[in-house]
């Protein structure tokens, strides 16, 4: 535990000081949703069809462009490998440093989205479950995007071939998350849909911290 | 932490190292006992770097193990880490923080509690720049930030890839004297450097890799 707490601070201490390079996936994904009414149409009946996929994959794109600063520049420091050398359990010290990621990647995405879906005409009872999709899902998304970083740390360019390892494993979370919102935008019953994301929520975090470790010995050899 | 046990010993048996389908060294084998040095010498590329990572268990080897106090130290890897300091080429200076937060990740790094940052910073001759960013700092002063680990150890064995670059004389005078303090109280020293260091009365053993070429 407390080797859980020293690394998240740590993260959290960075992250403050690396303030616009966390920006930029914020910046994007207000960008990208504020271009749809403006570039498609601004007719609210449409618009508010393709909310939930244009919030979801943006968002998605987002996480996913931020996943390289997980481990990129404490390898490329020297520091990753001080962190393995000390004493303690790595899976606590990565499951501390994806935690780190998701405070402040996912959950400021979490946060906007909201606000974001007022300009593409959510259904109001879709929001909910927009909220709540998000909060189960972009932990998903920082916990499998750790593995294809880790995986593709001592290649070079190795950004692109994580994001390409990445990308299939997101789609399911994508597939229920968007159907869970066009559901809820029907007032169908959204709770099998949150039953399947949580259970994939519970299996990565049971079992990424471990593929993580190994993914870095990998990458260290 | 550990206090210099006396009876710790590091052996390697017949280490082979391959980097991009080349094999760097092969049947590389020492022994170390306490109070002793260990100076990894041979050309650049002849893989210095590789061996003291695979020491370290970083890296694991094609062949050959790394034993400390006779088991793999892949076996009991906490026990291990306990014993290990590894500074390695990359200074591992976080650019964002502060001299005074990469002190307090060093002594974080190191499990002991950050009571004498002044005194520590005073030792590397920081003093004067406990507030400063890391990326305002000069190479010689953020190489200067990373050795500060040392004067905190308690480790047993000290792993050192090219401590001394870009520092100036007077500095290296005193990780000379550091060293040679580690090495007195019956600590264990690997590095590798491309210039003369002078460690006292030590036992150094000397192991070129040049030699462990494989023809």
């Amino acid at each position: 535990m407390r080797l859980f707490l020293f690394i998240f601070k740590r993260d959290m201490l960075l992250a403050i000081r690396r303030r616009r390079e966390l920006a930029n996936p914020l910046v994007f994904f207000v960008m990208v949703v504020s271009m749809f009414p403006l570039g498609v149409t601004p007719d609210h009946a449409f618009l508010a069809e393709l909310s939930a996929g244009v919030i979801w994959v943006t968002a998605l794109l987002a996480a996913l462009m931020s996943m390289d600063s997980m481990f990129r520049s404490d390898y490329d420091d020297g520091s990753l490998e001080q962190l393995l050398l000390m004493p303690g359990s790595k899976v606590v010290l990565i499951g501390a440093k994806i935690a780190a990621h998701w405070v402040s990647i996912g959950l400021p995405l979490v946060i906007i989205a909201p606000l974001m879906s007022f300009l593409l005409f959510l259904p109001p009872q879709a929001l909910p479950s927009l909220i709540i999709t998000l909060l189960i899902s972009t932990p998903i998304l920082s916990l499998l995007g750790a593995v294809g970083v880790a995986l593709t740390l001592s290649l070079r360019g190795g950004g692109v071939l994580s994001s390409l390892l990445t990308l299939p494993f997101y789609i399911p979370v994508l597939i229920f998350s968007t159907m869970a919102i066009n559901a809820a935008a029907v007032n169908q019953p959204v709770s099998g849909y949150y039953a399947l994301l949580a259970a994939f929520l519970i299996v990565s975090v049971l079992l990424v911290p471990f593929a993580v470790v190994a993914a870095l010995r990998v990458s260290y050899n | 932490m550990s206090k210099y046990e006396t009876s710790s010993s590091l052996q390697t048996t017949a280490l082979q190292c391959e980097r991009g389908g080349r094999v760097l060294f092969d049947d590389v084998a020492f022994e170390l006992h306490a109070g002793e040095a260990l100076l990894v010498q041979g050309a650049n590329g002849s893989g210095k770097t590789s061996l003291l990572r695979i020491i370290t268990g970083l890296t694991a080897a094609i062949e050959g193990e790394v034993l400390w106090n006779g088991a793999s130290i892949s076996d009991d890897e906490q026990a291990f880490q306990q014993e290990l300091l590894f500074i390695g080429h990359q200074p591992a200076v976080k650019q964002e923080l502060s001299v005074r937060e990469n002190l307090r990740l060093h002594y974080a790094l190191n499990g002991c509690e950050a009571n004498s940052m002044v005194e520590l910073a005073e030792q590397v001759g920081l003093r004067q720049r406990l507030g400063v960013i890391c990326s305002r700092l000069s190479a010689g002063q953020q190489r200067r930030v990373s050795l500060a680990r040392l004067f905190l150890s308690e480790q047993t064995l000290w792993v050192l890839d090219e401590p001394l670059t870009a520092l100036d004389v007077e500095f290296i005078a005193i990780i000379e004297a550091r060293l040679q303090a580690h090495l007195a109280k019956g600590g264990m020293l690997i590095l590798t450097t491309h210039r003369g260091l002078d460690l006292g009365a030590a036992k150094v053993r000397t192991l070129n890799l040049d030699n462990n070429l494989r023809k």
